[in-house]
């Protein structure tokens, strides 16, 4: 009763999220091969508007607007799904150890995660910053350092779930290791619930990159970030509002996109 | 104590700083004699299976599989004492398929003859297919996953998989108390049929004397950690000597007592 | 008047699936019946069709007739003056029946002070009055839910279910979650309750030989349908349907056993 429609719609945000994240996924994959413009050419004329040799207009520096949304997405993805990458091993590593650890291992472990989660992750990433420069890899290190605390968190309850399991228990009397018992029936058993938040966590990653972006510790030019677009546009944005107006809409277009994406997933899993 | 496959020899066991779940008990499972554990709730006789599966320590005393202290990595004892389940919801991973779940322990145990990847799977294939079908379910049900079973059916896959490794020992807890009354006998009839076909010793946990009655000629009666009363089915339950025992007994619904009054 | 009378009664999913087909059974002041079947026969349905509980994307359809009000097709407000005191109903898990955060006294007092009016001295004295009557010390007042026994928590929410005096008590697996001795005492208590209060009994239960020890007369349940209905005591000795005769044909073969070595 319930399954059906949340079916239906499951299916249907999994399309729509698909498509928007493709879209944006496309342009980056684009922007590899063939961009309109050299992303540091500022041969266009300030601000320029819309229309002409410049479908989007320039900034005002003169470089192509286009140019600079294609490369932004391009660096919205890597960060996004780096931080994933690095935030997914770290946290489900450290979940797994206190999933099993012991008593006291386990408070030692869950209060650790509590300070990272509670702690800004503007801050931790202007720390990193400053230990290591405002770069790509500082940006991917800081988000995926906080996300690792969520992940932890995530995957040491449903481990804890798992374990109860009298499964875990039967592997155990037919002579399966732990290691054994983890791959074999752990990860497979948390993975899907994981793999929704890991999808939320993606849409999140981005809106952090543009935040440290737009704060100026995001990664440097030449790699135009939505965020770094947004505020250089926020001074002109009465002149020119496309500037500030079309990284906007693509920062929303991919965090909705993987919104759905995940609530598509979630839902199919409730199958 | 030397027929005995596995036996408690006054072992007790504590959590720590607890007060002891089980103290000074000892119990002997003698090839051919199906033994029952039977008690109410915290009474202990969980705490017990898990000493006898190697899966607690005693805190003192010991538990010995063929007369030497038993050892739970010991793959003799491993493939020789295998456990059955309460609850057949959440004792087969529901992501897997049936043929893997009864085939874990010949995997994990490294019971397979040595050669090829392809002959071991032909090998782990032929004893799923004979261990599901002498517990009545069809060959092709390795293929399927636990949720397309029956509460009943699930029980025999679990059943499947305990005995595949072709154990001496069968510890099963509670395993009918989930099950619908037809289930629960018929489910009762394959434990003592497996007993007998295939040279088993079943020790059962259970709450419910008719199970105990119905397959086990051996009981031993726990009350708070300890054995209060054991002995030959007929004669623990027949003239039962501890007043705990004789409560439990007289505890019991009876069909009988309800044909003739009302 | 008749404490309970269904009609007809039917229960069916949102997406149409009959989940209860066409029930129909009464029971008159002082009766007992039992209502047998396994898992998934409806039993514990028709319990919260007969109280107007059934959970949202449920509709019931027919007649049920509780102190001779329509519960099917009321609205709530009608249904809270009959609830607790025509009648009440004493569920398998008690601890979800209960309140965590309360203590066990606070608990049955409420409904005593509802529907009695009931204030200070009184109330404190009515509230202990209701714990001696289910045989538990006065301390049990003061603890909370988990810190007492599964046993004294079912006699807990037997004694909230009869502080309003209700003429029929349904019982949905009451003793499915006790071990065999507790299972034992809260029948008995039961027994005496019902027998003392004139109360009317509807017993719900998967175990023939608990419906049969407690039951005048039983329906059995299968599939959302009545299979057969009668005297305890004839469907216990012969059975005329095939259903019911394997229902009774398993439990006389578990207990034939117990009954040759401990008659």
């Amino acid at each position: 009763m319930r399954g059906r429609r949340s079916l239906v719609r499951g299916r249907r945000s999994l399309v729509i999220g698909c498509v928007l994240v493709g879209a944006v996924l496309a342009v980056a994959v684009v922007s590899l091969v063939w961009l309109p413009y050299d992303p540091s050419d500022t041969s266009g004329g300030r601000l320029s508007p819309p229309g002409g040799p410049h479908l989007l207009g320039t900034d005002k520096l003169g470089r192509d607007l286009l140019t600079q949304l294609m490369v932004g997405a391009r660096i919205a993805l890597t960060v996004g799904a780096g931080s994933v990458l690095l935030g997914g091993v770290l946290g489900v590593a450290a979940g797994l150890a206190a999933g099993f650890a012991t008593r006291w291992l386990d408070d030692v472990l869950s209060a650790g995660l509590d300070i990272l989660i509670a702690f800004p992750t503007l801050l931790l990433a202007m720390l990193v910053a400053a230990v290591r420069e405002a770069s790509l890899g500082s940006a991917v290190l800081a988000i995926g350092l906080a996300m690792s605390a969520v992940v932890a968190r995530l995957t040491r309850v449903l481990v804890k779930r798992v374990l109860t399991q009298d499964y875990i228990t039967a592997s155990r009397t037919s002579g399966a290791s732990w290691p054994r018992v983890i791959v074999e029936h752990v990860l497979p058993n948390i993975w899907p619930t994981l793999l929704v938040n890991l999808a939320l966590q993606l849409g999140l990653a981005v809106l952090a990159e543009a935040s440290l972006s737009y704060l100026g510790l995001g990664p440097p030019p030449p790699n135009a970030s939505w965020g770094r677009l947004l505020q250089e546009a926020q001074a002109t944005v009465l002149t020119a509002p496309t500037g500030a107006v079309a990284p906007g809409v693509l920062l929303v277009v991919l965090v909705v996109g993987v919104n759905l994406l995940a609530d598509g997933l979630r839902d199919r899993r409730a199958r | 104590m030397s027929a005995a496959v596995l036996a408690a020899h006054e072992a007790g066991f504590a959590y720590r700083g607890g007060p002891p779940v089980l103290d000074g008990v000892s119990v002997a499972v003698t090839a051919g004699r199906n033994l029952a554990l039977v008690g109410e709730s915290g009474a202990g006789k969980t705490t017990l299976l898990r000493l006898l599966l190697g899966l607690a320590r005693p805190t003192s005393g010991q538990v010995l599989f063929d007369g030497a202290e038993l050892s739970p990595r010991d793959r003799a004892f491993r493939s020789a004492v295998q456990p059955v389940f309460q609850d057949p919801y959440s004792s087969l991973d529901p992501r897997q398929r049936v043929g893997r779940i009864v085939s874990e322990p010949l995997r994990a145990m490294g019971l397979l003859a040595p050669g090829s990847r392809a002959a071991r799977r032909r090998e782990a294939a032929e004893r799923v297919a004979e261990a599901l079908e002498s517990v009545g379910l069809p060959a092709d049900a390795a293929r399927r996953y636990p949720h397309e079973f029956s509460g009943g059916q699930r029980q025999r896959v679990a059943i499947a998989r305990a005995v595949v490794s072709g154990p001496r020992v069968l510890l099963a807890d509670e395993p009918v108390s989930a099950l619908d009354v037809s289930t629960r006998v018929r489910v009762v009839e394959l434990l003592a049929e497996l007993g007998e076909s295939r040279g088993l010793t079943v020790v059962v946990v259970s709450h419910d004397l008719s199970v105990v009655a119905a397959l086990c000629q051996e009981t031993a009666v726990i009350e708070r950690g300890r054995i209060v009363e054991q002995g030959s089915t007929a004669k623990v339950l027949g003239s039962p000597e501890h007043p705990y025992t004789r409560r439990l007994i007289e505890s019991v619904p009876r069909l009988s007592r309800a044909a003739r009054l009302r | 008047m008749t404490p309970l009378e269904v009609e007809d009664l039917s229960v069916r999913r949102a997406d149409g699936h009959e989940l209860l087909r066409g029930l129909s059974f009464s029971l008159g002041p002082g009766e007992r019946l039992g209502l047998v079947g396994e898992s998934g026969s409806g039993k514990s349905l028709t319990a919260l069709a007969v109280m107007g509980l059934l959970p949202s994307g449920m509709a019931a359809s027919g007649s049920v007739l509780l102190g001779g009000t329509q519960v099917i097709g009321a609205p709530a407000r009608r249904l809270d003056g009959v609830r607790g005191r025509v009648a009440s109903v004493v569920f398998q898990e008690p601890l979800a029946a209960l309140d965590p955060l309360m203590r066990v006294g606070g608990q049955i007092a409420e409904p005593i002070r509802r529907r009695r009016g009931l204030r200070g001295g009184r109330l404190r004295a009515a509230v202990l009055a209701a714990l001696s009557e289910v045989r538990l010390p006065e301390r049990v007042a003061r603890a909370y839910p988990h810190e007492i026994s599964g046993g004294q928590r079912q006699r807990v929410a037997i004694a909230m279910a009869l502080a309003c005096e209700p003429g029929l008590l349904i019982a949905d697996e009451p003793t499915t979650a006790l071990d065999v001795t507790v299972q034992a005492e809260v029948l008995a208590l039961l027994d005496g309750l019902v027998t003392g209060r004139g109360m009317a009994l509807l017993f719900i239960g998967h175990d023939l030989a608990v419906v049969a020890d407690v039951a005048d007369r039983v329906v059995v349940l299968k599939d959302g349908s009545m299979v057969e209905s009668g005297r305890t005591r004839d469907i216990v000795r012969e059975p005329r349907h095939a259903y019911t005769r394997s229902l009774v044909d398993s439990a006389w073969a578990l207990e034939g056993e117990l009954d040759r070595l401990a008659p």
